[in-house]
């Protein structure tokens, strides 16, 4: 894994260790105004109409194409939680039902019209959804899928003992189904009823399309690749990773339960038969081998799938032993191209746009835009419960953390003083990190009082820390890699420039002009840092230091009160060091206190206003760096500790 | 290890993974890739192909493109019900060469389109739909697929021929004319109702039974009315009800559910399910020391709880049942069936295609899937076109048919073509020998040549319903009794058969 | 008393049943932190091996030998092909494996069905009697051979794991290639042939369900599904990695069927609800499951 990096780092490419299922597709990113990006859904719109017309007479056909557009937007919906936030769920089919007894069935028997059984699907699957989501966001990746995989165990089981309301196994045969054949296009021939189906489904998509096209351009979209990039990274930096779970969880399974809806028109029946595990097995292989994390990937494979299977030999083969054909794509598409078909495809542009690059080829992105100078400065969001007079940003009383027996912290007293660059400095094992972690929320403190601004931080997560002013930087580096620079910036600002999730799916003016601000805001920090050449390449594409200046900018794009930075220094030469330093001096002067945790013994005295030492999680000097360099106990102990 | 040798051996293994795995990689790229593209140009491909030749398809056309006719298949040919499926085949396979020998259906051949509805109703409902999009399938038979239910919807919609041949839509009023929607829907099983109706009355007037209980799988009863049309019948005669115990398909324990009936200790036990299941069963109550023995048995409170075991077709008739429950398939174990599925008559056609085109013998019920397929293909050949209405109303007015086995017919108001006097009642018997029984009774002919080479099988007592069979089937039954088919007690001198016969 | 001791007996022999294809589950994960999925199909596989080699006229005993040293290679060949192709990865996070070892599963399903046919085969139990004893009736209860014979069985195995998980060098190694591969790789351990002899035990457990499963359920398609999803249940709710929780976890889900069965005659219907809330809740609370043990998150 080292050696890969290393590799990663001197070609600027990022190596893809193989069977690294999971951590999303590399983007292609285009200048706004890009025509070329509209290609593919104009590519799939020319598709449905050329289609639906060449096979109006074909009803094996049709009810093909139907059924590939109902999975395509059922696999959109598995995208969202598997390909953009990382969460693979094993009971998605599940939705499928509900959706269909929500819409078809319910929706009708309560007197509203058979064609908005849509709504009622979509906001009944998305509520279980969401129930679910409540059940599994705090657990870890693989017992997440476990219990996505009871869920969707589950309800076909209530189906089944429900019989009286539900119909048990034999399910309900939908008496109120959509009258397909008044779609416009549906025409008057004997198949107008299932022609009609299909351009109802088609439309679906379309809208289906237009709703994530928003979605991953969003904040939000933003925010679910970040938890799925580096969920820790995610939390600092202001993003309610449980709530942007659960809300990744009730879009998925609302745009599976509208898919469901259309299934139901078609079979005319809603059975919990179709929501089985190898059902939502296929959803899962159908976005993986379509490709994962993108927009036309979950297409692509939907249809790959659906109309493959109108291949006479295909059918003849397989039709008895689909669990063959699904499972060695399953097999082959995660062991050797866990990027899907799209996602290669990408992989093959971006290469040869490199290789064209090395060449001396013209560089194809845009200039970085300039920005007002206000916005290309750290800043300090004004609160109105700000305890300006005292002077004290940071208040720690009693901090003590233990695991199990041991004590990584103990009794530690720390303030920092607003407008200084505090520095936390202590051998290997002194409790540095952990304090980190304590302030920023990730650890639970075992007793003691962490007061940001007078204020008590205790049961606050780490998003609503940041939210109160807190930021900082990971020793190991959390950037989320496969997003760009830019982007990693602009969830650094997540909490500042904040727009609703129904305005974000529909990309309204507001949205729009909110998002602009936000990207303004995270240029200025990248032209602050330095970083405004390389905006829009990817942030595993970046050399190692430069990684550590766009973590510092992310930080700063929260506007925060105290920047945590933790060993920002390591791994650096000494020439890079040195502009570290001016870095965190410019951060100083623009307001913004620093707690630095270092131990490259130059830059902490030649840069920092205070120091703590802390020894086996206690403290044992505090004050002016020359103090604490002449300190009897801390050259103990340090003794025999040289620099790096 | 120094730290180079570690770096030197981290290196290698790092380094033998990845170009071991970068051909692989590759090489599954390559795969993934190709599959796409040519799924997806394939599909394109063979919609513009397919596109031309449709035209028209399902309209009101009186022809057929090309020189075959095909009808669709749906059973269950892998799975618990496999067996089904089998037989199914047989029956088709012999059917279909022995109609194209004739010349086929307005000189053209017929084909068959097989769908394998496995475990899963949903690949019923799928398969349905996939088949009635092809404008050359002329009729489904539906061969005990499971989804039937679940596409009736779709029926109604599509109007497309379906031939029920092992699958009941009569008796939960789901068959024309109780349901108007159904019109193109013909059935060929026996009606859960009816055979229930045929248990009950041979439980209480033959055996003189007076409580029974049921047993049901949930799953083959989707809509769970096994229940009601069991008591219904119990009611009929009289009989009363006094238990019920549902289990699902696969289900391995009944356990808890014996202790409850041997509680209720009920007279006659009725067991719905297919044979994995239901050889469970008997094994189970066999370990419970309450294997089925004999009538005065199950009567005389003193000899403990032996209650008679009556079971479903295809649930406790058939060799496989034998097969799974070895030695806990007590002869004596009863079924409904009817006249037509007594295959190895002489009578009966079935047999004699069977052996002289694939060399096997029936097992039982080949009779349904070839009488299904007959009467589509003379609705064709009656309507002169493959038109959906014709080809119902061709069915509905053709009158009496016969091809597999006995003669059956549909009208405009019976759309199942089984009556109550085409009901028998069928005993499973042992190669080894009758029971002892007063007056003693002979194993049937049956048991000389198409039954020699099975342990255990199914015979039809033939006493019971000997008078309605003969208003129903006269020939037939001249020949069961002349030659000696089937479970009979002492002959009175005149021929006829004795009334004292008691058997088991 | 009669309904005690039905819950008994069918909670220990149903229990049993799933706590055997449970412990294949375990084994994997105490090497690998990898559940397999493959393990039912892995089930059923051998149970059609051991239903042909009878059928070719070997006793029961013999076809049950064989079977297992078959299945021996069954479980390498999904090692092999599940996951082997994965490469190096952390389990936890990076989920593949959950779809290749899925994938395999429903391969080896189709595989079957193409090559030996679909349906269900009856298979000879080891010993219907012992010294003529055949079935003791307590309160009314049934208990065959076969059926101790099984829970028997299952304890026994049990105990045999778990002595080979704390007491061998195997066992030892076991833990070192689940907590950190690559140092287990530089003291010395063979990761590659660790993993690939826990794999191979798995399939070994999987022939010996089968055999003393087969009585009971004979040998169908549809085990692998059902039993394997209910052995998984098992296995997460005892505490995937611990002997004693796929055992105890079997038995959970056994005595909640019989409890369930013996409670409403609908048990078929409510049975796979009432164990699926169980799981959920259990899930939500205890995450690692009854004897698992919970893991902290490193940042």
């Amino acid at each position: 894994m080292a050696k890969a990096e290393t590799e990663a780092r001197d070609t600027g490419e990022v190596e893809e260790v193989p069977g690294q299922f999971g951590q999303g597709v590399l983007p292609i990113y285009r200048r706004p105004g890009e025509l070329i990006r509209f290609l593919p859904v104009l590519l799939l719109v020319l598709f449905i109409l050329w289609f639906g017309h060449s096979q109006a007479d074909s009803r094996k056909w049709i009810d093909l194409g139907t059924e590939a557009c109902y999975l395509a937007i059922a696999a959109m919906g598995v995208n969202i939680l598997l390909g953009y936030t990382g969460i693979l769920s094993l009971g998605h089919a599940a939705f499928f039902v509900i959706g269909g007894y929500a819409g078809a069935i319910f929706s009708p028997a309560i007197g509203l019209p058979p064609w908005t059984g849509f709504l009622l699907a979509f906001v009944g699957a998305a509520a279980m959804g969401a129930l679910l989501a409540v059940m599994c966001s705090h657990l870890r990746g693989f017992y997440i899928s476990v219990v996505t995989f009871a869920f969707g165990a589950l309800i076909p089981a209530i189906v089944v003992v429900a019989k009286d309301q539900l119909g048990g196994p034999a399910g309900r045969s939908v008496d109120h189904f959509v009258d397909t054949s008044k779609v416009p296009g549906a025409g008057h021939g004997p198949f107008s009823l299932q022609l009609g189906l299909f351009y109802l489904c088609a439309i679906f998509l379309l809208v289906t399309v237009f709703l994530c096209w928003n979605l991953v351009r969003s904040r939000w979209g933003r925010a679910y690749m970040a938890i799925r990039e580096s969920e820790v990274a995610a939390r600092v930096s202001g993003v309610n990773a449980y709530l942007y779970k659960v809300t990744s969880f009730a879009l998925s399974a609302g745009f599976v339960g509208v898919a469901g809806w259309l299934g139901a028109q078609r079979f005319v029946l809603v059975s919990s038969q179709v929501g089985g595990p190898d059902q939502s097995f296929r959803y899962v292989i159908t976005v993986v081998v379509g490709g994962m994390g993108t927009l036309a990937g979950p297409i692509l494979g939907a249809f790959g799938f659906s109309l493959g299977f109108g291949i006479t030999w295909v059918q003849n083969t397989f039709r008895d032993y689909q669990g063959l054909l699904f499972g060695t794509l399953g097999l082959l598409a995660v062991a050797t191209a866990p990027e899907g078909t799209v996602g290669n495809l990408r992989r093959y542009v971006r290469a040869y746009n490199l290789r064209r690059v090395k060449k001396g080829g013209a560089v194809k992105q845009a200039p970085p835009p300039t920005v007002a100078p206000e916005l290309s400065r750290p800043a300090v969001r004004v609160r109105d419960d700000a305890d300006a007079g005292n002077g004290e940003v940071l208040r720690v009383s009693g901090l003590t953390k233990r695991f199990g027996g041991v004590a990584a912290l103990s009794e530690l007293d720390l303030v920092v003083r607003r407008g200084t660059v505090h520095a936390l400095i202590g051998p290997n094992g002194s409790g540095k990190t952990t304090f980190i972690n304590v302030v920023t929320g990730l650890y639970k403190p075992t007793s003691g009082r962490i007061e940001l601004d007078g204020v008590s931080l205790e049961g606050l997560s780490p998003a609503a820390r940041s939210g109160r002013g807190l930021a900082r930087t990971f020793q190991n580096l959390q950037l989320w890699r496969r997003m760009t620079v830019l982007d990693n910036v602009m969830v650094g600002a997540h909490g500042r420039y904040r727009v609703g999730l129904l305005r974000s799916l529909l990309s309204t003016p507001k949205s729009i002009r909110t998002e602009r601000q936000a990207r303004e805001r995270a240029w200025g920090l990248l032209h602050f840092v330095g970083l405004a050449d390389k905006g829009r390449d990817l942030a595993g594409t970046l050399p190692f230091p430069d990684m550590r200046r766009l973590e510092i900018a992310r930080a700063l794009a929260s506007d925060p009160e105290l920047l945590l930075l933790d060993e920002p220094a390591a791994g650096m030469q000494v020439s890079e060091i040195h502009d570290l330093a001016e870095l965190i001096r410019q951060v100083r002067d623009a307001g913004v206190t620093v707690l630095l945790i270092e131990h490259h013994m130059d830059l902490v005295m030649g840069l920092s206003d205070t120091v703590s030492v802390l020894d086996y999680g206690q403290k044992i000097a505090d004050g002016s760096p020359a103090d604490v360099r002449n300190d009897r106990r801390v050259v103990a102990a340090y003794l025999g500790e040289e620099n790096a | 290890m120094n730290p180079e040798q570690e770096r030197d051996f981290i290196e290698r293994q790092v380094n033998k993974d990845i170009s071991r795995r970068k051909f692989i990689e590759w090489a599954g790229k390559a795969g993934i890739g190709s599959a796409a593209a040519v799924s997806l140009s394939g599909a394109v491909l063979a919609a513009c192909g397919s596109g031309g030749s449709s035209s028209g398809g399902g309209k009101n056309i009186a022809g057929v493109s090309g020189d075959t006719i095909k009808v669709g298949v749906i059973a269950p040919f892998s799975g618990i019900g496999a067996f089904i499926g089998t037989v199914t085949t047989n029956s088709l396979s012999a059917a279909v060469q022995e109609l194209n020998a004739r010349g086929g259906v307005l000189g053209k051949k017929i084909a068959l389109v097989n769908r394998d509805t496995g475990i899963d109703p949903a690949n019923g409902v799928k398969a349905y739909n996939e088949l009635a999009g092809d404008p050359n399938i002329i009729g489904i038979l539906w061969c005990g697929g499971l989804g039937f239910e679940q596409t009736q919807a779709q029926f109604a919609r599509d109007k497309l021929p379906v031939m029920a041949v092992f699958n009941d839509a009569y008796s939960d009023k789901h068959l024309y004319p109780d349901d108007q929607g159904q019109r193109s829907v013909f059935q060929f099983l026996i009606p859960t109702t009816m055979a229930m109706d045929t248990l009950s009355q041979y439980a209480a007037h033959d055996r003189g039974y007076k409580t029974a209980a049921l047993v049901n799988d949930v799953v083959l009863d989707p809509r769970t009315e096994n229940q009601g049309f069991f008591e219904a019948s119990l009611a009929k005669v009289g009989m009363k009800s006094v238990g019920y115990e549902s289990y699902q398909l696969g289900n391995s324990d009944f356990g808890p559910a014996l202790q409850r009936l041997k509680s209720a200790r009920p007279d006659m036990i009725a067991i719905f399910g297919l044979s994995g299941d239901t050889a469970n069963f008997v094994i189970q109550i066999d370990q419970l020391g309450s294997a089925y023995i004999d009538t005065p048995t199950v009567k005389d409170p003193s000899k403990g709880w032996h209650p008679h075991i009556f079971g479903s077709p295809g649930g406790t008739g058939d060799h496989s049942w034998a097969d799974l429950a070895k030695d806990s398939a007590k002869p004596g174990t009863i079924t409904a069936w009817h006249v037509g599925g007594l295959v190895y008559l002489p009578e009966f056609a079935i047999a004699g295609w069977m052996n002289k085109y694939l060399g096997k013998l029936p097992t039982g019920g080949e009779e349904s899937p070839a009488d299904g397929l007959y009467t589509l293909l003379q609705a064709v050949q009656k309507a002169g076109s493959i038109d959906r209405q014709k080809m119902v109303s061709a069915i509905e007015t053709l009158g009496p048919m016969k091809f597999a086995s006995s003669t059956f017919s549909f009208t405009a108001d019976r759309h199942v073509n089984k009556t109550p006097d085409d009901m028998i009642v069928v005993t499973l018997e042992r190669k080894s020998g009758p029971a002892a029984t007063t007056p003693p009774y002979q194993l049937g002919h049956e048991w000389s040549t198409p039954f020699a080479r099975f342990p255990a099988g199914p015979t039809q007592l033939v006493r019971p319903t000997l008078e309605a069979n003969k208003r129903a089937q006269p020939e037939v039954m001249k020949t069961v009794i002349d030659q000696n088919w089937g479970t009979q007690c002492t002959k009175n001198p005149d021929g006829t058969l004795s009334n004292e016969c008691k058997i088991h | 008393m009669t309904d005690f001791v039905q819950i008994l007996v069918s909670g220990l022999t149903v229990g049993s049943v799933i706590a055997l294809v449970a412990f294949g589950y375990n084994i994997v994960f105490a090497a690998t932190r990898i559940v397999n999925f493959a393990q039912g199909s892995m089930l059923v596989v051998a149970g059609y091996i051991a239903f042909s080699v009878t059928r070719a006229g070997v006793p029961i005993w013999g076809a049950f030998l064989i079977s297992i040293l078959a299945s021996l290679g069954v479980g390498v060949l999904v090692e092999i092909v599940a996951i082997k192709p994965l490469g190096r990865f952390d389990p936890s996070t990076n989920v593949g494996w959950i779809l290749t070892t899925f994938g395999v599963s429903l391969i080896a399903v189709d595989l079957i069905k193409k090559t030996v046919g679909a349906e269900a085969r009856p298979l000879a139990p080891l010993a219907s009697s012992i010294f003529g004893w055949k079935v003791a009736r307590i309160s009314g209860v049934a208990i065959t051979v076969p059926d101790v014979i099984l829970v028997v069985a299952t304890i026994l195995i049990v105990i045999g794991l778990e002595q080979l998980q704390t007491r061998t060098a195997l066992g030892r190694a076991f833990r070192a290639v689940s907590e950190d591969r690559q140092t287990a790789g530089l003291m010395g351990i063979n990761t590659e042939l660790t993993v690939m002899i826990t794999f191979a035990l798995a399939g070994a457990l999987a022939a010996i369900g089968a055999v003393l499963i087969a009585p009971r359920l004979f040998v169908k398609l549809d085990l692998g599904v059902n039993l394997g999803v209910q052995a998984f249940i098992a296995a997460v709710l005892g505490g995937l990695g611990s002997t004693r929780g796929a055992i105890v976890g079997g038995y959970v889900i056994g005595f909640t069927t019989a409890i369930v069965s013996t409670i409403t005659s609908e048990g078929g219907s409510w049975g796979p609800v009432v164990v699926f809330v169980v799981f959920l809740a259990v899930l939500v609370a205890r995450p690692e499951g009854i004897f698992g043990s919970p893991a902290v998150e490193k940042v």
